[in-house]
């Protein structure tokens, strides 16, 4: 596997990964709506 | 009608509803063949580009015009979007935002009950692909198992007197997307959603791991190993950015993945209340979808075909979704260890993916024959089931080469979707205004939609759209018009070019013009009754949107968008009366 290959699959995974990560924290912790 | 109003129980809930209607088949089986047919790691670049200028901003358009809307008192596309259209032309549009979800739905649920009917096999003992054969006969045996579950040798799925076993996993499959559409949103769709989506993340991380950790393959080590089936996949090709079909592919990935446009998400915000975080929700459910489709979706085919099959096979069977996941997979597994459990988890995760979109694609028209109508849920539903079961053996019994659903499939599931959120979009920031627009999205919101999003909405989106929906007619539509409309003499010039182009002479020219323009004679019936079927739906719809719009008028209920919603005049909310 080539190292822009490596690049390419780790940013793109862990780009979505953190986006769902932050996406669900920050609506696990919200407060309910009024 | 004393039915209580029907509401999603949680946040969470609606997001894991929103994201099991964008989670299918195509985020495991379309996107990663896409991918490395346009650039492989380099295609993320227009495929990222794609989500945060056309995904995002229209999806964001939807759930805040689907929310408001509710506040209003309305839950189908038609009424909302001629709230947000200000007028019967949006109106009217709005009606195709109905008809895409149903027409598509017609389809889709065959195909999902495929996936259930394989997942069986496999519990059972498989497919009759043999372990021990060549590649070649193993994918003929998996070519010819799926022509027996699909019938598309032949038209008429009851026509040599026989049940087939697939005809009895549609009735299930059917059963199933109707009784949980009947149950209601939150007893029904979100319950079934919130255990369905974390059982196909435990499937696909089961089938992930398997794939990660196989040994290479010892008859040819240095090609068919894991590293080399992510390499397939995920290596850049920076030359095919200059292609605009590399660009095209991106954009319609993300366009048809995440459900934009769709008619699926102004519904389902429309049972949100008037604070509940439509900006947050938006951006979450097209995480989820994200994540399945390119951490557990880029990851998984592609790698396991490679492994089994090399590279060269991989290339000739994979890349469309139906012989990625139909053709190319059933090898993989026969050649597997404990191959036939973990097709059984595959092709259930793949039933999950498909039924968590299919019961998305009932609500929307169940809820717009009820308003446009005032029937109850009961009413309601047996009216969706009888239209949607129609539909459903309409494609049945026209499955030879799948022709009515590639057709239906082609006009509305993928040219009307395009249609219907470009008219979404310039409702939203044009017709209504961006600053209202951002204003009602901002209601209750945990996060602002960043200022560059709103320019993005305003100017970029509809523009990007129109050229990727130039692009994509300008590519597909003469070959798909042409099956609909020529005659025998202009498919016998065309082919006559197309055998001349591929140097054909004498005999064989003349045996490949034949060949050709017989086919496409004899798939022109079942195109035209498709395009009948289609037609006849949108005049079903329409006739009913020209009913519920008299209706709603007759009940002084504000269907042009003229005044605020009910809860910011203090009065009783859902729009019942007394505003004109």
């Amino acid at each position: 596997m080539t190292p822009l290959a490596w690049a390419f699959m780790l940013i793109s995974i862990g780009a979505v990964v953190a986006l769902l990560a932050w996406c669900f924290y920050k609506v696990l912790t919200a407060p309910p709506a009024e | 009608m004393t039915e209580q109003k029907q509401q999603w129980g949680s946040r969470l809930g609606v997001i894991l509803a929103v994201a099991g209607s964008a989670v299918g088949l195509g985020n495991f089986l379309r996107f990663p063949g896409n991918a490395a047919q346009n650039g492989g790691g380099a295609f993320m670049i227009p495929y990222f580009i794609a989500f945060l200028l056309l995904g995002i901003p229209i999806g964001w358009a939807e759930w805040t015009m689907g929310r408001y809307g509710g506040r209003k008192g309305f839950h189908s596309a038609p009424a909302i979007m001629g709230v947000w259209g200000k007028g019967a032309f949006a109106r009217y549009m709005g009606a195709f935002g109905v008809l895409i979800p149903l027409a598509v739905y017609f389809y889709y649920v065959i195909i999902e009950s495929w996936c259930l009917c394989y997942a069986w096999n496999y519990l059972q003992g498989g497919i009759g692909v043999s372990p021990s054969a060549d590649v070649a006969t193993q994918v003929a045996t998996s070519k010819s198992f799926f022509a027996e579950v699909t019938f598309s040798e032949s038209d008429g799925f009851l026509a040599d007197g026989q049940i087939h076993q697939s005809v009895w996993f549609w009735v299930i499959t059917s059963v199933i997307n109707i009784y949980f559409v009947f149950r209601g949103l939150s007893k029904g769709i979100e319950k079934f959603c919130s255990w369905a989506m974390p059982a196909m993340a435990v499937c696909a991380v089961i089938v992930l791991v398997r794939v990660l950790t196989l040994p290479p393959d010892p008859t040819n080590p240095a090609e068919q190993n894991v590293l080399s089936g992510l390499n397939f996949m995920w290596n850049p090709d920076f030359e095919a950015l200059k292609n605009p079909q590399t660009w095209l592919a991106a954009a319609g990935q993300i366009f048809f993945s995440l459900s934009v446009g769709f008619g699926v998400i102004i519904n389902y915000a429309s049972y949100m209340r008037k604070k509940d975080d439509v900006v947050l929700s938006g951006l979450t459910s097209s995480a989820t979808n994200e994540f399945f489709e390119v951490a557990l979706g880029g990851m998984i085919t592609l790698t396991a075909a490679v492994v089994f099959l090399g590279l060269a096979a991989t290339k000739d069977n994979t890349g469309g979704t139906f012989s990625t996941g139909f053709f190319a997979l059933p090898v993989v597994f026969a050649r597997m260890p404990a191959g036939n459990i973990f097709g059984a988890i595959w092709f259930f995760m793949l039933f999950l993916a498909a039924i968590t979109s299919s019961l998305s694609m009932l609500q929307p028209t169940k809820a717009f024959v009820e308003e446009a109508l005032g029937v109850s849920r009961t009413v309601g539903t047996a009216i969706v089931a009888v239209v949607a079961i129609l539909g459903n053996l309409f494609v049945l019994w026209y499955s030879k080469g799948l022709l009515a659903l590639d057709t239906i499939d082609f006009w509305v599931g993928n040219v009307m979707i395009f249609v219907v959120a470009g008219v979404q979009i310039v409702c939203f920031a044009w017709v209504t205004g961006l600053d209202k627009g951002l204003k009602e999205a901002h209601q209750g919101a945990q996060m602002r939609i960043p200022s560059v999003i709103g320019f993005t909405m305003k100017w970029i989106s509809p523009a990007y759209l129109l050229v990727i929906f130039g692009l994509f007619c300008w590519k597909n539509v003469p070959g798909y018009w042409a099956n609909l409309t020529w005659d025998e003499a202009q498919f016998r010039t065309a082919a006559l070019e197309a055998g001349t182009e591929k140097k054909l002479e004498g005999a064989e020219l003349q045996a490949f013009v034949d060949k050709d323009v017989n086919t496409k004679l004899a798939a022109q019936p079942a195109t035209r009754l498709s395009w009948g079927v289609i037609l006849g739906t949108i005049g079903l719809l329409m006739a009913t949107t020209a009913v519920g719009a008299r209706r709603w008028r007759a009940q002084g209920r504000d269907l042009d968008g003229l005044y605020p919603p009910d809860d910011e005049r203090g009065a009783k909310p859902a729009g019942q009366g007394a505003l004109r």
